[in-house]
């Protein structure tokens, strides 16, 4: 199955070639989780604060389905 | 370690020791703990018996990077209580190197008069008529200032919001490229400075007499380790060099808490196109500069100038505040127009956030129609031209709210909360109901522990831990502002022995031995005046409270309203 990810922050310079607008396509197979999908775009899990999946924040074995939008963002600090 | 006191009544200026009492103090510690003992809490924050206190971080000054903040202190005009602001820039630097600690202005020139404070690269002190620079906007006085007096000053000023005594009126001051960029925004403490009649500090940045070291070798190996870590950060070394504080519009609208049109959603639709990506893009494609440095002795470069399509000037630094303020707060997502507010907002001398806010409350009550980008630059305009309903939206948004009698008013205090909605980050609501400061994100950012590790180590729509976690945030930022780290620059803080490398730096300024249970004394210290002041002021329980909107109305996309009681509001301090 097929979902689309979006990268934020310095995230995208993980994945070569990557393109914000744009977005990445990336396969999975059935069942896979959030850890899959990172580990099969190269983007390493100590480097992401939060995913969401469809606007919903998720987890490390959160399982993907099929069209979901999947957005990764970078620890944040600020004020 | 001087505190140099001018007195705008009588046309004098005093040059002391600091004293003993505040010795150790520096930034926020050294103006609250001042106000709270020589301010009568009573009095008419526009009026003589009102202190203006500006005091570099105790940090400012020595080697170590990101400690160019100066705290501004006095009773506030917008929300009667205590007030410090800090900015960065150039300003503390400047007046750490000329060993100044504190310098205080009392009194109040007769109304008419202007007048400019400079302090020369050995420390001289002098009052300067500046009637001719009566009116004139930031950025043109800075350039007439430093053409006069030379390149190597700092300007630190008002614009025409302050003159005009407008509770939402900043001060602005000089970063390294000499515009008057920096804000120390909230408060309205551009009025109190407008109400001395004083335009602006003309500060030498050549001097030579900053305080010395107890022990310069320990400072130094602290000093050197805690720039490593700051470097060594993700989030310090990469991402906000690159999208500096925009980086966290995408994130934060993810998660529901962008206040959007008011704070009636907590997403905005176009965010993608007010991001910080986006923004880096715009300002790569037209040639701009991300990466960019605007304070002195910064190894992070945070800031940007943004640039319009002819690669021409617009503002320096867009940053998440306003981009939010300016931005999902009206409905606006122009980038383009957002970047001319915060120059309006920079060159008129006003809050962007209160200025934003305010232009929302007019939106919502419905004055002109959200996303109207065109109408908000108008209204900005209209504050510089002193019509009276500029004077009401320099006033800020309680003014607005009560002018249009809409009771859609997110303020604590009398001050707006930031970018940050509390009904979807629930511990927000505790800082911006319970600083001394009214409405302010810096007080008490709770907001990484609620969405870190894939979404919090607390439950961000629960109120189990987020009292506790707003009062140790506070107790540390209240000594975070006294030192005079930067906030972005608190990754070495967080770093393994990061806290240890800052005692010791402390201790190795003061000679005096300095530890984890000094820290937590010096915060406490801190609210402790400001809450002792407030009290005084007339504010009571009833003023740790939220607007009614924050329980009452649920915030799509979650919707969800604020879980934390007033009781548990008022019982986050025990003094």
């Amino acid at each position: 199955m097929q979902v689309q990810v979006k990268l934020y922050g310095t995230l995208g310079k993980q994945v070569p070639g990557y393109d914000h607008r744009q977005g990445l396509a990336v396969e999975v197979a059935e069942g896979a989780n959030v850890a899959d999908l990172m580990a099969r775009i190269g983007v390493p899990l100590k480097k992401i604060g939060m995913v969401s999946l469809d606007g919903r924040l998720a987890g490390r074995e959160a399982s993907l389905q099929a069209n979901m939008l999947v957005k990764v963002f970078h620890p944040i600090f600020g004020g | 370690m001087k505190l140099i006191k001018v007195d705008l009544t009588a046309k004098t200026i005093q040059t002391e020791d600091l004293p003993s009492a505040y010795e150790g103090l520096g930034g926020r510690a050294l103006t609250s703990n001042y106000i709270n003992d020589h301010v009568p809490a009573g009095c008419d924050p526009l009026g003589p018996e009102n202190l203006l206190i500006f005091a570099p971080g105790y940090f400012s000054g020595t080697p170590l990077v990101n400690t160019s903040r100066l705290s501004v202190g006095a009773k506030s005009p917008l929300t009667g209580g205590i007030k410090e602001s800090n900015v960065g820039g150039t300003a503390a630097a400047a007046l750490a190197n000329l060993g100044i600690s504190a310098l205080v202005v009392e009194g109040q020139a007769p109304e008419g008069e202007s007048w400019l404070l400079k302090i020369d690269a050995q420390g001289q002190v002098a009052l300067l008529d500046g009637a001719d620079c009566r009116g004139l906007r930031t950025y043109a006085l800075a350039e007439k200032l430093l053409a006069a007096h030379g390149p190597k000053n700092n300007i630190t000023c008002i614009g025409p919001a302050g003159e005009d005594l407008l509770s939402a009126a900043s001060i602005q001051t000089t970063d390294l490229d000499d515009h008057p960029c920096r804000a120390a925004g909230r408060g309205g403490l551009g009025a109190v400075m407008g109400s001395k009649g004083l335009k602006a500090l003309i500060v030498s940045r050549s001097g030579k007499a900053a305080d010395p070291l107890a022990d310069p070798a320990a400072f130094k190996a602290a000093a050197k380790a805690y720039a490593q870590a700051v470097k060594a950060d993700e989030f310090s070394g990469e991402i906000l060099p690159e999208l500096g504080s925009a980086c966290l519009v995408e994130a934060i609208n993810e998660v529901g808490a962008f206040p959007t049109r008011n704070a009636r959603e907590g997403q905005f639709e176009d965010a993608d196109k007010i991001s910080g990506e986006a923004m880096a893009r715009i300002i790569r494609e037209r040639g701009g500069k991300t990466t960019h440095k605007g304070c002195a002795q910064c190894i992070i470069d945070c800031s940007n100038e943004y640039v319009d399509a002819d690669g021409k000037y617009v503002t320096s630094s867009l940053e998440y505040e306003t981009i939010w303020s300016m931005g999902g707060m009206i409905g606006n997502g122009d980038l383009d127009a957002i970047a001319r507010l915060d120059f309006l907002c920079d060159d008129i001398g006003l809050d962007t956030i209160s200025t934003g806010v305010a232009i929302a409350v007019a939106m919502d009550a419905g004055y002109k129609s959200f996303g109207d980008a065109q109408a908000a630059i108008a209204m900005v305009e209209e504050v510089a031209q002193g019509t009276a309903f500029g004077k009401i939206i320099g006033s800020g948004p309680a003014a607005v709210g009560k002018h249009f009698n809409h009771e859609r008013v997110p303020v604590m205090k009398g001050q707006s909360m930031a970018a940050y909605d509390p009904r979807a980050i629930q511990g927000m609501a505790v800082t911006y109901a319970t600083s001394p400061m009214g409405g302010d994100h810096t007080a008490g950012w709770v907001v990484d522990q609620n969405l870190e590790a894939f979404g919090g180590t607390l439950d961000r729509f629960s109120a189990e831990g987020q009292v506790e976690a707003s009062r140790n945030t506070q107790i540390h930022m209240a000594a975070v502002d006294t030192v005079g780290i930067c906030d972005f620059a608190q990754s070495g803080l967080a770093a393994e022995g990061g806290m240890d490398n800052v005692y010791r730096m402390v201790a190795a300024k003061s000679g005096q031995p300095f530890g984890e249970d000094d820290w937590q004394a010096l915060g406490l210290r801190v609210l402790k005046a400001e809450r002792a002041f407030n009290r005084r002021a007339g504010f009571t329980a009833a003023d740790d409270h939220l607007p009614r909107m924050f329980y009452e109305e649920p915030l799509p996309p979650h919707n969800k309203v604020v879980v934390i009681s007033p009781e548990e509001l008022e019982n986050t301090f025990d003094f």
